[in-house]
């Protein structure tokens, strides 16, 4: 017999143990007290040893707006909750959904920035356009978009890329491994600064294509813009056709 | 309702919770409405609630009782509450406060008696049924409050579809007993409310001892460590407080422990009686107490002495010397900010002055820029605070005149100088300086050694004790650590 048990016997009924419904852990209640206990710009791992293991919670969290203030949260919980969730999770376009994701799967109707910064396995899919900083540093996973702004796939270690449109400028600027695929046209300084890893471009591309890259490989399908492999180190460069100033290096296609 | 009722119901309630030690309330008199008729240790009773039965009564006794013995029961967590319930709202204003820490406390409060028996549901039901009775006169709060308690509790109370309701069964899913969650679940509490901000609930002082018995004046609120005046100040006027800047300093000094290592000196004292042999000096021997124990004296046998042992004894009375605080509060003290020059300076003198006090010590007081503040030799700490709390925010011209003056009336003080060396009339008071150090003992605190003058370094350096501090998180344990040794300990007074 329970000690309150033994209780309640004991006084037949005149005192009694209620116990309103509570939940043992320690739960988060809000973005603004997840923020006071570990800041605005924490760690994953200092989010991750907070946040409630319960999905509805979890959801909640989510569903709250976190303004500029709290955004760096919102990602880690979005990536929390993908890798939770045994269906891929549907979320609104904000700035930093995927932060750091490491499996799951994210769907997005539209993308702010940062979307998919650092992750390192799962997959992000943008039916429509995404904003800038798309994949930046990530290392692995992939992201699939309608359309991105600029320096998407910047400083890319990993994993893989794909737009279906077209790129803004300086795509997959000191990218150090990973593949890039862009079906439409690419703007200026694709690959900048590129040591290794591949790009293809279906359409065509801007000006100053592989700019001082030292490594990897750009395919272009159609031409590009002036001074393509301007001051290359190494690498290589393909195209169908090179504006004025190409380098010498460059090759083309056929 | 005749009045011996009343009084009878109070004295259920007092038995229901175990005989708190509480005054007995009485009946408001004010006409006044919205005035809060409060006097020290009375509990004010509305009239109008004698009209609504004894039950209703007993638990409108009960749910006070709770305020007074779990939450917010004291000072301290109601400072805290408070300064939860300002942080949680985005346009911070006390009265609002006040409103969010007296809901948060009400609802622990009567979650608390519906978990504790039947009887106690039933009439904690009784009277939120009541509220909700009012129909028309509900406000968006109360309608809001009601409906989360429905859902939380599970009692046929009005329902609301708002998301806030939500938002506060979250916040109040870990319960109400655990008090580590208070100040986060008030503070969310508070933000989740604050648009619904004024309603019938949440009205009237918050409840706790120390107000109640009309010592909340004097009582720590240790939450004061770590926030800025103003916050502090606005903290205690959601509890109809006044805060001023002598006690954000005085407060924050309680929370400052200084850990006294036990003192004992050793000596040797008389023990029980022991033989005397022949080796032994003769005038040890106790004749009179050997031949009280035999007619022969037999040497070796019957012959005995007094034993002696060492060992700790207690401390023999002290003399303690009287303390003389010199405080600079020039401008690049940078004035009394939380973490500031100023701020630590204040404290540590606060926390010296407090517990030289406590030891007996007369406190003297100079806090000097271009003009200087005095307060003499004196055993009211009060009046040394109020000199020491200004901020003069001018140049750094130090007062030897005065400073030796106040030496030469207790030979052998212990003169405390915190500064940041900074001072521009050094060699023209140098004389009276060094007196004041050769009558007293000279403790100086020289803060950012970065921009130190080495000139007034090496100076200063002559007078006495000097210590240089790089981290100014050291400046509070280092003037408590000499404070300690000089009235506490042995061998600060005796080295020098």
């Amino acid at each position: 017999m329970k000690l309150a048990e033994f209780m309640d016997d004991a006084y037949q009924g005149l005192t009694r143990v209620r116990r309103l419904e509570t939940r043992q852990r320690d739960t988060i209640f809000s973005l603004e007290d997840l923020a006071d206990r570990v800041g605005t710009k924490p760690s994953r791992n200092a989010v991750e040893e907070l946040v409630p293991r319960d999905m509805s919670t979890l959801i909640q969290l989510i569903a709250s707006d976190p303004g500029k203030t709290y955004q760096l949260l919102w990602g880690y919980l979005s990536s929390i909750a993908a890798e939770r969730s045994p269906e891929p999770l549907h979320l609104p376009a904000r700035d930093y959904a995927g932060l750091e994701l490491t499996s799951g799967t994210i769907l997005l109707d539209g993308a702010r920035d940062h979307v998919g910064e650092r992750m390192k396995g799962g997959r992000i899919l943008v039916r429509l356009g995404a904003g800038d900083y798309l994949g930046q540093e990530m290392s692995g996973g992939g992201i699939i978009a309608g359309s991105v702004g600029d320096y998407a796939f910047q400083n890319m270690r990993g994993g893989f890329g794909v737009v279906q449109g077209d790129s803004g400028n300086s795509l997959g600027l000191g990218n150090n491994g990973g593949k890039i695929i862009c079906k439409g046209s690419c703007g200026e300084r694709a690959g900048w600064l590129m040591h290794s890893g591949s790009l293809r471009v279906g359409g065509e591309a801007g000006d100053y294509l592989g700019l001082l890259m030292s490594g990897g490989k750009i395919v272009v399908a159609g031409r590009t813009g002036k001074r393509a492999g301007w001051r290359m180190k190494g690498g290589t460069i393909m195209a169908n056709g090179f504006g004025p100033e190409a380098a010498d290096g460059v090759l083309g296609l056929d | 309702m005749e009045s011996w009722d009343w009084t009878r119901v109070w004295q259920k309630s007092r038995e229901n919770w175990h005989w708190p030690l509480l005054p007995r309330p009485c009946l408001s008199t004010s006409q006044t409405p919205g005035e809060f008729p409060f006097q020290n240790y009375r509990i004010t009773l509305n009239p109008q609630a004698l009209n609504l039965g004894p039950l209703y009564l007993e638990n409108l006794f009960d749910h006070l009782i709770v305020h007074y013995v779990f939450c917010p029961r004291s000072l301290e967590v109601a400072g805290s509450l408070a300064l939860a319930a300002l942080k949680g709202q985005s346009q911070p204003e006390s009265a609002r406060a006040r409103c969010a820490v007296n809901i948060f406390s009400d609802i622990v409060v009567d979650s608390f008696r519906l978990e504790r028996s039947a009887d106690d549901e039933k009439k904690v039901l009784m009277g939120w049924e009541r509220l909700a009775g009012q129909g028309q006169e509900l406000m968006p709060l109360d309608r809001v409050i009601l409906g989360f308690l429905r859902e939380f509790w599970g009692a046929s109370l009005p329902s609301c579809k708002r998301p806030e309701v939500d938002l506060l069964l979250r916040v109040f899913s870990v319960g109400i007993r655990d008090t580590g969650f208070w100040k986060r679940q008030c503070q969310e509490t508070a933000r989740i409310l604050e648009q619904f901000m004024p309603g019938i609930l949440g009205h009237g002082q918050v409840r706790c001892l120390e107000i109640l018995n009309g010592s909340a004046h004097a009582a720590p609120v240790a939450c004061a460590a770590g926030i800025d005046p103003g916050r502090y100040e606005e903290a205690l006027a959601v509890l109809g407080l006044k805060g001023d800047l002598k006690r954000w300093y005085r407060d924050q000094s309680y929370s400052i422990e200084i850990r006294e290592l036990p003192r004992s000196r050793y000596e040797s004292h008389p023990s029980g009686f022991i033989k005397w042999r022949l080796d032994d000096p003769c005038h040890e021997l106790d004749v009179a107490y050997s031949l009280s124990m035999s007619p022969y004296l037999i040497p070796g046998v019957s012959t005995y002495k007094r034993g002696q042992e060492t060992g700790p004894m207690a401390p023999g009375h002290e003399a303690v010397p009287d303390l003389l605080i010199v405080l600079d509060s020039s401008r690049s003290m940078d004035g009394p900010k939380i973490g500031t020059k100023t701020h630590k300076a204040t404290l540590a003198a606060f926390k010296a002055c407090q517990y030289a006090h406590a030891k007996g010590a007369e406190v003297a007081a100079i806090n000097f820029s271009e003009k200087y503040l005095v307060a003499n030799w004196t055993r009211d700490l009060f009046a040394v605070e109020n000199v020491l709390v200004e901020f003069l925010c001018a140049r750094t011209h130090i007062p030897g005149k005065a400073v030796l003056e106040l030496a030469e009336l207790r030979p052998g003080c212990l003169i405390l100088c915190i500064t940041d060396t900074h001072i521009q009339n050094l060699y023209q008071e140098w004389n009276d300086i060094k007196k004041a150090s050769e009558i007293g003992k000279f403790v100086l605190f020289c803060i950012d050694q970065a921009y130190k003058d080495k000139h007034v370094e090496e100076s200063l350096a002559s007078l006495g004790q000097v210590y240089y501090i790089n981290c100014l998180e050291d400046l509070v344990s280092l003037v408590v650590d000499v404070t300690k040794r000089a009235y506490a300990g042995e061998s600060f007074i005796s080295s020098q």
